[in-house]
C-alpha cells in the first residue's frame, strides 16, 4: 500500500533535479535618441568675401562653405552657384572693358569634408582646374550628397576668373551659393 | 531569445486509487522549467534635453516557471550607442553604453531589492523576492526599467540607436 507513494516522491526529485540549471533568458530593446540641434532644414553659411590675386590674366580666391543639414532622415542635397558679372568699381556706366562676365570665371573644390563620415555621401565632380565648374548668372550644382543622418560639411572653393583685355582697377560682384 | 524548451512533467500520484476503488484521476500540473522575459515595445525612443537622454524602455514581463523559485536577478547591459550611418568609430560618432544609468520602477509580484539608478553594465540591477507563499504555479511579475544617458560634448548632432539587454537568472 506505500510503494506508489515512494514512486511519486522519485518522481518530483528526478524533476526539481532536470529543472536546477535553468539557463538566463534575455530579451533587447533597440534605443534611439536625437542628439543636438536637428530639424528639417539644410542651410549653406559661404565666406562673405574673397579677396582675389591677380597673375597675369587671372584673378584667383579662395572661399570655404559650411554645409548643414539639420534632418536626421535619410535623403539627400544639393549645393549651387551662380555669379553676377564683375564690375570695375565706381563705373558710372561701365563699357565691356569694365565688365567681366560670369562666365569668365570657373570654380572647383580643392576640399569637401564630412565632419562624421558616412552621414553623407558627396558626389564632387569639379575638384581641379580641369574640370572646373563655368559660373554664370543662373544656378548651377556644385556639390551634391546623399545623406543618411544630420550632418555638417566644410567645402573648399577655388574660383579662378580670366580678366584678359579688362581694363586696370578693383572689380567687384557677387557669388552666390544655396543648397536645397 | 527563449532558451531550448525543457518540459517538466510532475505528476502527483495519488495513493487511494487501488482495491475495489474506481480509477482516480490524478492531478497532473505542466510547469515550463524556465525563467524568461519579454518586453514590450522592443523599440524605444528616448528624448533629450540639453546634453541628457532620458526615457523609459517599456514593460518587462517575468514569467518564472521553475520548482520552488523565491525570486530572481535582473541585469542590464548595454551596448555602446552609435551615430546612424558613420562609417567609422570616433568620439564624435559613438557614446559608450557605460554613460547611461538605469532603474527599475513600478515593480509587481514581488519585493525589488532596489529602486536606485545604476550605472550600466547593471549586475545585477535589482533581486526580486516572491511575496508570499512559493507555489508550483508559473508567477509572474513585472517591472518598468528607465535610462538616463549624458551626452559627452564631442557628439555630433543626429539620431543615434543601440541596444539594451535586459537578462533575468
Amino acid at each position: 500500500m506505500r510503494k506508489p507513494i515512494v514512486l511519486g516522491t522519485l518522481v518530483l526529485a528526478v524533476a526539481s533535479s532536470a529543472l536546477a540549471a535553468v539557463p538566463a533568458s534575455a530579451a533587447d530593446t533597440t534605443v534611439t535618441f536625437t542628439v543636438g540641434t536637428t530639424g528639417s532644414t539644410v542651410s549653406i553659411l559661404p565666406s562673405v568675401a574673397m579677396a582675389g590675386v591677380t597673375a597675369s590674366n587671372t584673378v584667383t580666391g579662395t572661399m570655404t562653405s559650411v554645409i548643414t543639414d539639420l534632418r536626421i532622415a535619410g535623403g539627400s542635397w544639393t549645393s549651387t552657384i551662380s555669379s553676377t558679372d564683375f564690375t570695375l568699381v565706381g563705373a558710372t556706366s561701365p563699357g565691356a572693358a569694365a565688365i567681366v562676365a560670369a562666365t569668365s570665371a570657373k570654380v572647383y573644390n580643392t576640399a569637401a569634408t564630412v565632419t562624421v563620415p558616412g552621414t553623407a555621401t558627396l558626389t564632387n565632380t569639379h575638384t581641379a582646374l580641369g574640370s572646373a565648374l563655368t559660373l554664370s548668372n543662373s544656378a548651377q550644382t556644385l556639390l551634391s550628397a546623399t545623406t543618411t543622418n544630420a550632418n555638417v560639411t566644410t567645402v573648399a572653393s577655388t574660383v579662378s576668373i580670366d580678366v584678359t583685355g579688362k581694363d586696370t582697377g578693383a572689380y567687384a560682384g557677387t557669388i552666390t551659393q544655396s543648397v536645397s | 531569445m527563449t532558451p531550448g524548451a525543457r518540459t517538466a512533467l510532475v505528476v502527483a500520484l495519488a495513493a487511494a486509487c487501488l482495491g475495489a476503488m474506481p480509477p482516480a484521476v490524478p492531478p497532473v500540473t505542466v510547469l515550463s522549467g524556465l525563467l524568461t522575459v519579454s518586453i514590450a515595445p522592443a523599440a524605444a525612443s528616448l528624448s533629450t534635453s540639453g546634453s541628457t537622454v532620458s526615457g523609459t524602455l517599456g514593460t518587462s514581463t517575468i514569467i518564472d516557471g521553475r520548482l520552488n523559485a523565491t525570486g530572481y536577478d535582473v541585469s542590464v547591459s548595454s551596448t555602446g550607442f552609435t551615430l546612424v550611418g558613420a562609417s567609422s568609430q570616433t568620439s564624435a560618432s559613438f557614446i559608450a553604453g557605460t554613460a547611461a544609468s538605469v532603474a527599475a520602477t513600478s515593480v509587481t509580484g514581488g519585493t525589488a531589492s532596489t529602486n536606485a539608478a545604476h550605472a550600466l553594465p547593471a549586475s545585477p540591477l535589482f533581486h526580486l523576492t516572491y511575496s508570499g507563499a512559493i507555489s508550483l504555479v508559473n508567477l509572474t511579475s513585472t517591472y518598468t526599467l528607465s535610462m538616463s544617458l549624458t551626452v559627452p560634448a564631442q557628439a555630433a548632432s543626429g539620431q543615434y540607436t543601440g541596444t539594451v539587454t535586459q537578462t533575468v537568472a
